[in-house]
């Protein structure tokens, strides 16, 4: 699924704030929602796959927290917008200073 | 080396050289007619730090930010998000 995808889902949404700064376990994210737990279930392993969210077992427990030392599955979504979104800009002012298009350009 | 873990893993650097003036890289920055040229069809430009842009591109998303920064013809600081994309909102 697309990174953009994934998170544009409200419930994601919260499931990642809610682990944003504390550890928890599914359980414990399921009860602070109002759909079933097999919904919440879904929900953290599609973060999950995405890269999103980490899980570590502790006893019979797995609990889940925000990745937060990396912008993860985002990192590529945001470099490439960027790329492209300079390149525009790099194509664009020399478009217009070269058939003197641009905003306030006095040329040296 | 926090910082340089900062820097390698939760930034994204992209760098370009322009062969313009930086005074001319700056009003694309910083008035609405460069946003236009730049990125869309129609933009508001209020490029003062707190200041808000927004943009109208051809295919109908518009997307918004808030100017941190701004030193004249060195430096422009500021955030990114698309209005209509949840996924990645303004701020």
């Amino acid at each position: 699924m697309d990174p953009l995808q994934v998170i544009a889902e409200p419930r994601r949404r919260q499931i990642l704030r809610l682990v944003w700064d504390d550890e928890l376990a599914a359980g414990d994210i399921a009860a602070r929602f109002d759909v079933t737990f097999g919904a919440v279930s879904q929900h953290l392993s599609v973060l999950r796959d995405a890269g999103y969210v980490r899980v570590r077992k502790v006893g019979n427990k797995r609990l889940y927290a925000v990745d937060k030392d990396q912008l993860g599955p985002l990192r590529d979504v945001l470099e490439a917008m960027w790329v492209n979104t300079l390149d525009l800009l790099v194509e664009t002012i020399e478009r217009d200073l070269a058939t003197e298009h641009g905003p306030t350009e006095d040329p040296k | 080396m926090d910082q340089q873990r900062i820097r390698s893993e939760r930034s994204i650097v992209v760098e370009r050289r322009i062969g313009a003036s930086p005074a001319a890289v700056y009003a694309y920055l910083t008035e609405s007619y460069g946003w236009e040229r730049w990125q869309g069809v129609g933009a508001s430009v209020d490029a003062v730090p707190g200041g808000f842009f927004t943009i109208e591109m051809a295919n109908g998303m518009r997307s918004r930010g808030q100017f941190i920064e701004l030193i004249e013809n060195k430096r422009v600081v500021f955030t990114f998000g698309w209005i209509d994309h949840p996924g990645l909102p303004p701020g």
